[in-house]
């Protein structure tokens, strides 16, 4: 009984340097979490690598919801593994700046599932059941902005610290998907035409003006997967820079790895990625709960190893049968090689 | 010890009142008593006065380990001579059945006598005790006190609401002894 006094009083002053090097030595971001609830001592220990730790691991991809439920799935890239996380809403309407953009009650909240930040904003003037958004900077910035719209519509809802606005998409179109990079918004319609509207000048409120042209800027690569239903095969296209933009098959992802979500709705690229074990130049997706690579080297699609989701049965598929097979739209910086 | 007087000996007292006689050497694997003897203000009984005797000789025994390697591979210093594999081996076996409270006094002494090869071991067995561990039972596990308030509590349950839970499936997997 007097060793357990002993180690009791022992733990709790383990010397700073110790915790610290165990603390940067855990292995997940859960075990992380685990770390700095167990007491006040260790909590201002995690709290004080969290960035370094955070920095050293791997981004998480989030898992398509089969069934509505406050409880995400995150795939660890770096631990192959899911954790889960349970959210303050039902629905995830796009992801943008670390932040997961959800919805409830029609009101959007902005949530950083890492940092535990969440900003709640006042239900939009024109409230739809499904709804598509991306941010324009981090929400830590003072000059942020949320971009919502509804698949179909015309209407770009458009959210400033200062309050809604509403803007009209240039003759109509009806919006597809949208992207914000570097300043620059890219806005697909139905017919897949694409344009890219900018701000007025900096410092402006966002005005839609469409510019007609794509800029001749080498720096970045717009993306649009295409997920082709009954063929289980995806296609990545590169936007042509030229007057009238169109779309040309990529014929290499470089230095890339492209994970897509189910319905191709949104999708991530990783730099560098065989630092968490993934192929340079691939596309990684998930069908029946399984996960597949497509290697642009060689066209040829393998199923891997790991399931996502052990015991479960899919429910995947029906949730392909909204918007057939369709292009998404994301841009990145290219990458010096490309 | 008879058969090796020309090897100086050095004393050490643990906080229980216990005297060890080691050879230098040994002694030397930890820093802080090289810094001792290299100063030349150690020649009585070096009190060691956080770490009990029990927990002191298992630290002698890592240090006549690292002595005996260094001494048979050839003219360096150096105890990484072993291979990899070798090393990780007999860093597991050493630490085998090392239990919590023994875990924490040997952070402890490494710590403070500033030995890093033994302070790297107990990290990775502390590390692989934590790994996959809800907090409550990391807390059972090291007889570690809860001392947030009930409110701070609370506060760090409302943020943790949102923060990543362990896959159950995992769990299942991980606690099948």
């Amino acid at each position: 009984m007097r060793k357990v006094e002993k180690a009791e009083r022992q733990w709790s002053t383990l010397p700073e340097l110790v915790l610290d090097a165990i603390v940067r030595r855990l292995p997940s971001i859960c075990d992380f979490l685990a770390f700095g609830r167990v007491c006040k001592s260790w909590r201002t220990i995690s709290l004080a690598v969290r960035r370094d730790f955070m920095a050293a691991h791997s981004p998480y991809l989030l898992l398509p919801v089969r069934i509505p439920s406050q409880t995400f799935e995150f795939y660890s890239l770096q631990e192959k593994r899911c954790a889960l996380a349970t959210l303050p809403a039902y629905r995830c309407i796009g992801f943008s700046h670390g932040y997961l953009i959800m919805t409830t009650a029609y009101s959007p909240l902005l949530i950083n599932p890492i940092s535990m930040h969440a900003i709640r904003l006042p239900k939009p003037p024109n409230t739809y059941a499904s709804y598509h958004a991306t941010l324009t900077e981090t929400p830590i910035s003072p000059n942020w902005s949320l971009l919502l719209f509804a698949a179909s519509s015309n209407l770009l809802q458009v959210f400033e610290p200062s309050g809604w606005g509403l803007e009209h998409t240039p003759d109509a179109w009806e919006l597809m998907d949208l992207t914000f990079f570097e300043n620059d918004l890219y806005m697909l319609s139905t017919r897949t035409r694409v344009a890219l509207l900018r701000k007025a000048s900096e410092g402006d409120e966002m005005k839609l003006q469409e510019t007609g042209t794509l800029p001749h800027n080498e720096e970045r690569d717009i993306l649009g997967p295409r997920h082709v239903h009954g063929q289980g095969v995806n296609y990545v296209y590169r936007l042509v820079k030229s007057r009238s933009p169109a779309w040309e098959e990529v014929q290499s992802l470089g230095d890339r790895a492209l994970f897509l979500s189910c319905k191709c709705r949104s999708y991530a690229t990783l730099p560098n990625p065989e630092k968490w074990g993934f192929k340079a130049n691939s596309i990684y997706f998930t069908r029946h709960n399984l996960w597949y690579m497509m290697s642009l080297d060689d066209s040829r699609m393998i199923r891997l190893q790991a399931e996502l989701r052990p015991g479960t049965t899919s429910k995947m598929e029906a949730r392909h049968g909204r918007g057939s097979s369709g292009f998404s739209l994301s841009a990145f910086k290219r990458s010096k090689a490309h | 010890m008879s058969e090796s007087t020309e090897k100086k000996m050095v004393r050490l007292r643990s906080s229980d009142g216990e005297v060890f006689e080691v050879e230098e050497s040994v002694a030397k694997v930890a820093k802080t008593l090289q810094d001792m003897l290299e100063e030349d203000c150690a020649d009585a009984v070096i009190p060691i006065t956080c770490v009990r005797a029990p927990i002191l000789t298992k630290v002698i025994d890592y240090c006549k380990d690292q002595v005996m390697i260094s001494s048979s591979s050839s003219t360096t210093n150096n105890p990484n001579e072993r291979t990899e594999q070798e090393r990780k081996a007999w860093g597991q076996k050493f630490m085998e059945g090392v239990d919590s409270s023994t875990l924490c006094e040997l952070l402890v002494a490494s710590n403070f006598l500033n030995i890093e090869g033994l302070l790297n071991l107990g990290v990775d067995k502390m590390v692989s005790m934590i790994q996959g561990k809800y907090p409550q039972e990391i807390r059972d596990m090291f007889n570690v006190v809860n001392d947030f308030t009930p409110e701070e509590e609370e506060e760090i349950r409302n943020q943790n609401a949102w923060a990543f839970e362990r896959d159950p499936y995992y769990k299942k997997r991980s606690s099948s002894k």
